[in-house]
């Protein structure tokens, strides 16, 4: 897997990549993405964005399709799916052991 | 015709690694109505160009490290991202951070979160190490010679701020002054940043640091600097600080012997040099530390008893200084600089010897350093020595007595033993 190791990601980073899971995106539309999904409590200032766009196709979990003029589009790689599936594990795992406690 | 925008110039009031503190006084001059168009630098201080705008107040700036040169096509790209979102480029800060103006309201701000602007200076911080590791290094190699020097004739540092102090401190002050803002400002940032860096990854917001705590530090080294580069200049062109010219020993205002007076036994001058000959002059110089500086020769050709002629030399050196501790202090670097000329003549020596000088492979026939106590000296070192090449002995004496060193150099047949005995006397008699 070659995740093992990886640290927990943030919340931002964690919308980023969720967002690619069914579809390519662009900036705008990955920003749209997050706050729709999350109602408006995380957003994304294009700053944080294009930061975690670039560490994670530094890291080649994700990879850019296409640039149309100012335009560019991404993809998540199969390391970028198993990056959050992993995630989505370690969250899970964080859920149940509060529920179980309450 | 067009009216020409007034720029109004601010001197930026925090470090350039203080980003909170940077971007909070951007949105503060907007509120004022001040639109960010520049920074400049100006020697010690950052300058920011501003210039009056109506919507300004509506404004919000933000600021984004520069990761690569601020021209790299990903700063260009970046730009055109941004625009996207409402943020427009309007210039950068000291090449470390571009700044970005927004007039949507609603629009977010760069950086949402704090671990995300710790990643995008990831590269800036490794950059400003890079930076002040070159500097450190150029300054070690600019200044390699000198720091050699140090742990062995750090003693002899002293030696010209004391008689030459009008000059030589305000130098020490430029240098030091430079050196400080120099070295300073990179390690500054890096360290700033840093700090900076490790907060924003732990999820904190970094706090604005003390506002002019900078600008009070190169303020004070910009004044001491101007200050010294004027008084500098001024001393340089008023001529205060020029040796003046005392050729004949009757100006000769200290105990001082005369070198007809330390000849050997029956010698006597054939032919006393001018000061053409000698090279060297005789001096009265002055300084604050030092006050009273002879510098004195005499030499000439002299006829001994058995007929034969030789050369004969006699330097005098006597330095009055403002007190006891500076005349031990120029003591000591006296004779830590004396020591240095003859190992640099050794060194210099062996160096050559391949080349010129193949059969005589020591500088020195014989060298010898002597501390000991005399009636009229606190403090009194003798070198004896003769040069391979030559046939006779020089003595050189330096003393100490309560605020003056004496310097006392005889060379060729000048008698060293008789030219202390003489000057003993001398110093004994002006005794009140």
């Amino acid at each position: 897997m070659g995740g093992k190791d990886r640290a927990a990601l943030t919340e931002p980073m964690y919308y980023v990549l969720m967002s690619f899971l069914h579809q390519e995106m662009c900036g705008i539309e990955i920003t749209e993405f997050v706050e729709r999904k999350t109602d408006g409590r995380v957003r994304l200032g294009p700053g944080t964005l294009y930061t975690l766009l670039g560490k994670f196709q530094e890291e080649k979990l994700i990879e850019e399709t296409q640039t149309e003029g100012r335009k560019r589009t991404y993809r998540l790689t199969e390391k970028g799916r198993e990056a959050f599936l992993e995630e989505l594990e370690r969250l899970r795992a964080c859920l149940l052991d509060g529920e179980e406690e309450l | 015709m067009k009216q020409k925008e007034k720029t109004v110039k601010k001197i930026l009031p925090y470090g350039l690694w203080d980003f909170s503190g940077l971007q909070n006084w951007l949105n503060a001059q907007a509120k004022d109505g001040y639109a960010f168009q520049k920074s400049l630098n100006l020697s010690f201080f950052d300058i920011a160009c501003f210039r009056k705008d109506s919507r300004a107040p509506q404004s919000r700036y933000c600021l984004d490290p520069i990761h690569e040169s601020a021209d790299a096509y990903e700063s260009q790209q970046r730009r055109k991202d941004y625009e996207a979102y409402g943020w427009h480029f309007v210039g950068s800060i000291g090449k470390l951070y571009a700044v970005y103006r927004c007039d949507d309201s609603d629009a977010p701000i760069l950086y949402t979160d704090p671990q995300s602007l710790a990643l995008a200076m990831k590269k800036q911080v490794r950059r400003t190490w890079f930076l002040m590791l070159f500097e450190i290094v150029w300054l070690i190699i600019l200044f390699r010679k000198e720091l050699a020097l140090l742990p062995q004739w750090s003693a002899e540092f002293w030696r010209k701020p004391i008689l030459q102090t009008e000059l030589m401190v305000p130098f020490y002050i430029i240098l030091f002054a430079l050196a400080v803002t120099f070295i300073s400002e990179s390690i500054g940032i890096f360290l700033g940043m840093r700090r900076m860096r490790t907060l924003l990854a732990k999820g904190e917001w970094p706090k604005e640091g003390h506002r002019y705590a900078v600008f009070v530090r190169n303020l004070i080294c910009s004044v001491l600097l101007i200050a010294s580069i004027v008084f500098w200049v001024y001393q340089g062109i008023s001529g205060e600080s020029r040796p003046k010219g005392v050729p004949d020993a009757a100006d000769w205002v200290f105990p001082h012997i005369l070198l007809e007076e330390v000849l050997p036994e029956g010698a006597v001058i054939s032919e006393l040099y001018g000061q053409k000959e000698l090279l060297r002059g005789s001096t009265l110089a002055s300084s604050f530390l030092a006050p009273v500086q002879y510098d004195t020769v005499q030499g000439g050709q002299i006829l001994l008893a058995d007929g034969q002629t030789a050369e004969a030399r006699l330097y005098q050196q006597y330095i009055q200084t403002h007190g006891t501790p500076v005349a031990k202090t120029l003591y000591q670097a006296e004779l830590t600089a004396f020591r240095h000329s003859l190992e640099n003549y050794r060194q210099n020596w062996e160096e050559n010897t391949s080349s010129l000088h193949q059969n005589q492979p020591n500088a020195y026939a014989f060298l010898e350093e002597e501390t000991f106590t005399a009636p009229a000296f606190d403090a009194l070192t003798r070198f004896t020595y003769q040069f391979s090449e030559e046939e006779t002995k020089n003595t050189v004496y330096i003393g100490l007595r309560e605020d003056c060193v004496w310097i006392l150099k005889c060379f060729e047949a000048a008698d060293g033993d008789a030219a202390l005995e003489k000057i003993m006397q001398r110093i004994q008699a002006e005794e009140p």
